[in-house]
């Protein structure tokens, strides 16, 4: 009798909350949509674009140069980085095949691996060419953005680097093109993914329903603001002049470490604003969106307002208050996205479904 | 360290240990003895990470704050001292008398290495041992720990893989059982493909003894991206692993596999429908008290599967975010991140109670 009528408790919790939520859901199927077609879509194309570039600098350099340098290839390299940074936070989908996120961006990388596996490839290649194609056969770490980067500005572990810096920078700068059209290509209107995304059922071997998609799409918002807060800030910036470790920052040679901390920032807020999630959550929780807002444009205020190199910001006293404040904005979006908005678009995700191990 | 003092002050602070009256949702009329009880934990309705006892239908019988997320549970044979093991990287294990509540021991990470979340009693309860990770050396080591003597580290030895998770005792009483999920956990290190040997995910029979390999057992290459994380032992010595597959989302490998002292590993699929229900990910896994089934559960694609002992897939049941499974009287408890509790047998999935807290990761069934 007692199970029985715990049973029939199960079953009108059920009820009630599925009846709930189909009437106050969002609109998931049109999140999935605006998120893809306002901001994933355009972002990858963009990067796509910036890479190409990015590879027409380097080559066009080695036409006329011993070594991919110049103000071009800086320009270009700080335009790839710039706009990897509005698609750094999508953890899912086609850039997470066949490795492209870690070939593209290996990072944070506290052993070395990038400079380590450089002063290794011509070993590794062995009897291959060096090429685009034989260096998708290579370590991640040789592949990525912060290993061209060292090419480039010839810093780090370049001197050691035994193969030509030019056809080296260049086979780097063509598979870093390849990837990312590869991975444009395969969010394209038609292609197979975004489909996956959007045709949700019991067929779908991805997604049965519109809110698991949903729920995809979301999660990159929230994981992409822990990535800054714990591995991007925390190790980097630390919790004191004493903690701070400059010399762990992504894109430190190339002096990109600062933009690319805003550009991250701004990827993240446009995602929020663009994708659709600001105009769901103020329906359900304006005072949720709101803060969330707030803390976007204060943070972006506060990272504009840090003069200076970055590693000499995180050690001067002076500029302390404003790194310390700038953590507390993001601990407090991730605390904001992961619980109000959630809640807000009936996402709370499963406490072990999520996060578990 | 300044860590572990402050993981330790904040037990103290905490008053670990609260009789169970206190607790909200504890039955003084329960006596602890007289009804199954398991080890797990959990996350309060304030946020706050939580170990303890519960009976079959959650009612707290012990509760210890921790000062972290808890993930793995391991128990004396005569179930007279619990521990629980930080989720990795986790820098804390805690260990407590599975009757009075008492603190038996705060274990700090030695210097250089973290805890995975998971650890066993050795067959005659003198050492306790827990997967670790040898950060700056890039291995998996199994840390041994004195348990007559305060729990102190008394060394460690290889896992013999790179990222051990689960360890379970073998019923011989000799060997150690380790699931090596092949890749490095360093948080700061994503590793992919950087050493595909190293990758290799395995399960490792261990001699408790001195650490030497008895046997290892991987998947095949093509399913390098299997990452074996949890298992269980039958009786008769019969290891079940369960999966994560961390390869292309669109392919579907088998996610459970099998295997014993010298003998191969075969990996088992469920049909088509349940294996997509599992989402390439298994959470926990867990024999029967008799051995003769086991149970998987998959907190993403909500739905708990049951399987006889030689692999043969008998049934599915769906329960959202469920993950913790052990053997209990007629079947299997199982638990949810939505605080359900619930019975899992060849009947079907039966829910139990529902409370507030949610439930985490695994179960440890202490009692009969």
């Amino acid at each position: 009798m007692l199970l029985f009528r715990t049973a029939a408790a199960f079953l009108l919790a059920a009820t009630v909350t599925s009846t709930s939520l189909a009437q106050e859901a969002p609109d998931y199927a049109g999140l999935v949509e605006q998120a893809v077609a306002a901001s994933i879509r355009p972002n990858y194309a963009a990067a796509s674009e910036r890479f190409a570039e990015l590879e027409r600098a380097v080559s066009g350099r080695c036409d006329v140069a011993d070594l991919p340098d110049g103000p071009e290839v800086e320009r270009a390299f700080a335009g790839a980085v710039a706009a990897w940074a509005r698609v750094q936070h999508l953890r899912f989908g086609p850039v997470m095949e066949e490795d492209r996120y870690l070939s593209i961006f290996f990072w944070p990388d506290p052993r070395n691996f990038t400079g380590r596996h450089l002063r290794g490839l011509e070993a590794a290649l062995g009897e291959r060419p060096l090429n685009a194609d034989s260096l998708t056969q290579m370590s991640v770490a040789v592949q990525s953005l912060p290993a061209l980067e060292r090419i480039v500005t010839g810093a780090g572990e370049a001197a050691d680097v035994a193969l030509p810096p030019c056809p080296l920078a260049s086979a780097i700068a063509a598979n870093l093109h390849n990837m990312m059209a590869e991975t444009a290509a395969a969010w394209a209107e038609g292609a197979a993914y975004p489909q996956l995304l959007a045709q949700p059922g019991p067929e779908n071997p991805l997604y049965r329903d519109h809110r698991e998609a949903v729920s995809e799409v979301f999660k990159a918002l929230s994981s992409g603001l822990q990535f800054m807060s714990e591995r991007t800030l925390l190790p980097v910036v630390g919790d004191s002049v004493e903690t701070a470790r400059p010399r762990r920052a992504a894109f430190r040679h190339s002096g990109l470490t600062m933009p690319h901390l805003r550009a991250s920032f701004e990827g993240l807020e446009a995602y929020y604003l663009d994708g659709g999630f600001s105009t769901a959550v103020a329906q359900r929780a304006p005072e949720v969106d709101t803060r969330i807002r707030d803390r976007f444009a204060q943070l972006g205020a506060t990272l504009e307002a840090i003069e200076g190199s970055f590693p000499a910001s995180v050690v001067d006293p002076a500029q302390r208050a404003r790194w310390q404040y700038v953590q507390t904005l993001a601990d407090r979006l991730v605390v904001e996205v992961n619980g109000g908005a959630s809640a807000a678009l009936g996402l709370s995700r499963g406490f072990n479904a999520f996060d578990g191990d | 360290m300044a860590l572990s003092r402050r993981a330790l002050l904040s037990l103290l602070a905490a008053g670990l240990v609260r009789p169970a009256s206190v607790q909200a949702g504890a039955d003084p009329s329960v006596d602890p003895s007289a009804v199954p009880s398991f080890a797990t934990t959990w996350q309060t309705p304030e946020g706050r990470f939580q170990a303890g006892l519960v009976s079959q239908t959650g009612d707290s019988l012990q509760v210890h704050d921790l000062p972290a997320r808890g993930h793995g549970m391991a128990s004396d044979p005569t179930a007279s001292r619990v521990a629980v093991f930080a989720r990795r990287p986790g820098d804390f294990v805690v260990v407590f008398d599975g009757v009075t509540g008492r603190l038996l021991a705060d274990i700090s990470a030695a210097p250089g290495r973290h805890f995975y979340g998971h650890g066993c009693f050795a067959a005659d309860g003198t050492l306790l041992y827990a997967t670790e990770n040898d950060y700056e050396g890039e291995r998996g080591v199994i840390g041994v720990y004195d348990a007559t003597e305060r729990f102190r580290r008394i060394g460690e030895f290889s896992s013999h893989g790179i990222g051990p998770h689960e360890i379970c005792r073998h019923p011989d009483g000799r060997t150690l059982v380790v699931a090596n999920g092949g890749i490095l956990t360093h948080p700061a290190a994503p590793r992919a493909k950087l050493n595909l040997a190293e990758m290799a995910p395995s399960v490792a029979f261990v001699a408790a003894s001195d650490g030497r390999l008895l046997h290892a057992v991987a998947p095949p290459a093509d399913l390098h991206r299997l990452s074996l994380r949890h298992l269980d032992v039958m009786p008769d010595g019969s290891v079940v692993v369960v999966a994560q597959w961390e390869g292309n989302p669109l392919d579907q490998p088998p996610l459970v596999g099998l295997t014993r002292l010298g003998a191969p590993l075969t990996l088992v699929s469920a049909p088509q429908g349940a294996q997509q229900r599992m989402k390439n990910y298994c959470g926990s896994v867990a024999v029967s008290a008799d051995g003769r089934s086991f149970a998987v559960t998959s907190p993403r694609g909500g739905v708990a599967t049951l399987w006889r002992h030689d692999g043969r897939f008998l049934a599915s049941s769906e329960l959202r975010d469920v993950c913790a499974v052990d053997a209990m009287p007629g079947g299997f408890l199982l638990t949810s991140g939505e605080g359900w509790l619930a019975r899992l047998n060849q009947g079907g999935l039966q829910p139990i109670a529902r409370h507030g807290r949610r439930f985490d990761n695994h179960l440890l069934r202490l009692s009969s």
